[in-house]
């Protein structure tokens, strides 16, 4: 049987410089080893609510249970099981990919040789051999989003989400980034991502949500979606027949 | 603890990797100090070791006239330029020397008239005369207002208004002298034609020495620290200095938020305040070097630009307070600056712009006690005045660690009430 880790109740919340929420009444469900795609024009509410699984956004109303934690209550004990890649290059520019990842892992509490160790796993599983010691500042957009990455891996968390991963990288980061969040999730990592590409996310994920103006449009497998939504097995043509087709920005 | 290390690591390699950041710690603060104390070192010193240029036109040369020229002269406060009246020409000199100051050659122009001791002699010579004779004077002065000797001062516009008061008052008191005497000369040969003997005549020696200043500076110990130009502004630029970590501290912060890893750190499993602590830490060491730095500065570097060293014999328990307590006032309005402004622009204006008001309220430019009444009430606010008061306590006064104390307590509440609005501001922010 395959366990519920995330349940979301009613989840509303509002920013103080909108009147209208951001995210209205949504319930969604991710279960273990899901890898879950959060998809949705510009505005939908995605990041909003993945903030909200990080602990960075207060809820306005509704329940969020994470592995059985109340998304508030037991935020702290909710950041060690989760790894938060998020959509910006959230690492310090001056600091070599090294010193980046030692100093986060330290902060997640890792020991030196534990640490060390991992850095050094990730380093190598995401091409990273030779630039250990150049700065972020002077690496490639997909080195840098490559790091930004592994960054949120060092505590091996239960759950990762990811903001929009793979935006600006080539071809071949992508590839490689991909390839590895597979990989992880073969290895018992659920994964919630969200993403543009709609191809990549069809490729990647085994359930998806799609959002719009706050709310869920619909929530399943990838699968049973393109053949409810669409007539071409297209989950680009489930999200234009559920989105439509104006400019949100 | 492990955590705080990091933290510190993290911040410590972010420091020493920004170089103009380093530059503004540390260069910058000495080119101040240096540049300051040797604009300001002519303020400082005895008025005796500064040269005021002044003209003089001496057109009495009697009496009067030469003794206030030889009372200018041994003041040494002044650089005598000498215009000799020329005969009847007196009108074409006094015209050169007005020109003079007016080309701002000279600061200031003196023009003593032609028989103005014989006047004044005439005067005092009729006053007592009738004083003798029992006759009223119409007025409490021995000269008439009418006739009064009219020696005219020009003053260049641009000369500071102390240096007229020098002059005026250093006339004054020779002409008062010169008067005093002429008064005791007539006196006595007056009463020497009434008495069967004579008087002695006035001795110009026989009053010099009975009034002697002695300058002293009381502190509150032993020591007796002389104020000069490098111990009034090692300290207070060096207060400045500490205060201006608010431009890199603020951006650090701001460009942790904007570029997305203090982001990360949000999500992360640890008390925020660790990152916070870490920051402080080093920039509170930033501090302590930068006095360090300037304090070394002061005692070998000023120096050999012809500065007074800056002397050290001072409590040193005292001194390592007042600065950590600044360092920490600047540190937590940095977090304050850093929190509350949008973008790393906007606090490197608005920072330095009130980190100088701050100092111009402080009394860090202008000393406070020559401010405007409503101004000195002011100053109460700036906590680079409670900074510069504690430096001022342990470098000028001999102050120890109980004379500092209210104002570093002072500070310390500055800090930790900044770093408080900014913890509430973020958790308003957040909901």
């Amino acid at each position: 049987m395959i366990n519920k880790i995330i349940d979301i109740n009613n989840l509303s919340i509002s920013y103080r410089s909108s009147s209208s929420p951001a995210v209205r009444n949504i319930c969604l469900s991710i279960f273990e080893k899901d890898i879950f795609g959060l998809l949705g024009p510009n505005g939908a509410g995605k990041t909003t609510t993945i903030s909200h699984l990080c602990g960075l956004i207060k809820k306005k109303s509704g329940n969020v249970n994470i592995f059985g934690l109340d998304s508030e209550n037991d935020i702290e004990k909710i950041k060690k099981i989760i790894g938060f890649v998020p959509q910006e290059i959230a690492l310090y520019k001056e600091l070599t990919a090294w010193e980046n990842l030692s100093f986060f892992g330290k902060i997640y509490g890792l020991q030196n040789n534990v640490l060390n160790e991992r850095i050094n796993f990730y380093l190598n599983l995401f091409g990273f051999q030779t630039a250990l010691k150049k700065k972020v500042n002077e690496f490639s957009g997909g080195m840098k989003r490559r790091l930004n990455l592994i960054a949120g891996l060092l505590h091996t968390p239960e759950i990762l989400i990811l903001d929009e991963p793979t935006v600006g990288v080539d071809v071949q980061s992508k590839g490689l980034i991909l390839n590895n969040l597979k990989e992880l999730n073969r290895n018992g990592m659920t994964i919630i991502y969200t993403s543009h590409d709609l191809e990549e996310a069809q490729l990647l994920c085994n359930r998806i949500a799609i959002m719009d103006s706050g709310k869920i449009l619909c929530e399943g497998e990838t699968s049973e979606l393109t053949f409810k939504y669409s007539y071409n097995n297209s989950l680009e043509t489930v999200f234009l027949n559920l989105t439509g087709r104006s400019v949100r920005d | 603890m492990r955590k705080f290390l990091a933290c510190l690591i993290k911040e410590y390699l972010l420091l020493i990797r920004d170089k103009t950041g380093l530059i503004l710690l540390f260069v910058m603060p000495l080119a101040l100090v240096l540049l300051i104390t040797l604009i300001q070192d002519n303020t400082f010193k005895t008025i005796k070791e500064s040269s005021i240029s002044l003209s003089v036109l001496n057109d009495d040369n009697d009496s009067l006239g030469n003794s206030i020229m030889s009372g200018l002269n041994r003041s040494g406060i002044f650089n005598i330029v000498h215009f000799q009246p020329n005969g009847s020409n007196t009108e074409e000199s006094l015209q050169k020397l007005k020109m003079n100051v007016a080309e701002g050659k000279s600061q200031i122009g003196l023009y003593i008239p032609k028989y103005s001791t014989e006047v004044l002699k005439r005067q005092i010579s009729v006053q007592i005369k009738n004083s003798i004779k029992g006759k009223q004077s119409k007025s409490n002065s021995f000269i008439q207002t009418e006739n009064r000797i009219k020696i005219a001062l020009f003053l260049d516009p641009a000369a500071k208004l102390s240096f007229k008061q020098t002059v005026v008052s250093t006339i004054q008191s020779y002409a008062v002298s010169i008067e005093n005497k002429l008064i005791y000369n007539i006196f006595t040969d007056e009463i020497g034609k009434i008495l069967p003997f004579s008087l002695p005549k006035f001795e110009e020696s026989s009053f010099d020495e009975l009034l002697k200043i002695e300058e002293h500076y009381p502190s509150l110990n032993t020591n007796e620290i002389l104020p000069n130009s490098t111990q009034h502004n090692v300290p207070a630029w060096t207060l400045f200095a500490i205060f201006f970590i608010v431009i890199p501290l603020s951006g650090n912060m701001i460009r942790e938020r904007d570029e997305g890893s203090g982001l990360r750190l949000k999500t992360m499993p640890f008390p925020h305040f660790i990152v916070l602590s870490g920051k402080i830490a080093i920039y509170l060491s930033v501090c302590l070097l930068q006095f360090s730095m300037l304090f070394l500065a002061g005692k070998f570097i000023l120096p050999l630009f012809g500065l007074p060293a800056l002397q050290i014999n001072v409590d040193f328990v005292a001194l390592f307070i007042i600065v950590v307590s600044s360092g920490l006032a600047a540190a937590g309005y940095s977090v304050l600056i850093g929190t509350l402004a949008g973008t790393q622009e906007q606090a490197a204006i608005f920072g330095s712009v009130s980190v100088m008001m701050f100092a111009a309220i402080g009394g860090i430019w202008v000393p406070t006690y020559i401010m405007p009444p409503i101004m000195r009430k002011l100053c109460i606010i700036s906590p680079l005045n409670w900074g510069l008061e504690g430096f001022y306590d342990v470098f000028l006064r001999s102050g120890s660690v109980k004379t500092i104390v209210m104002l570093s307590v002072l500070l310390i509440a500055f800090s930790i009430l900044t770093i408080s609005i900014s913890y509430i501001y973020n958790r308003i922010k957040r909901q």
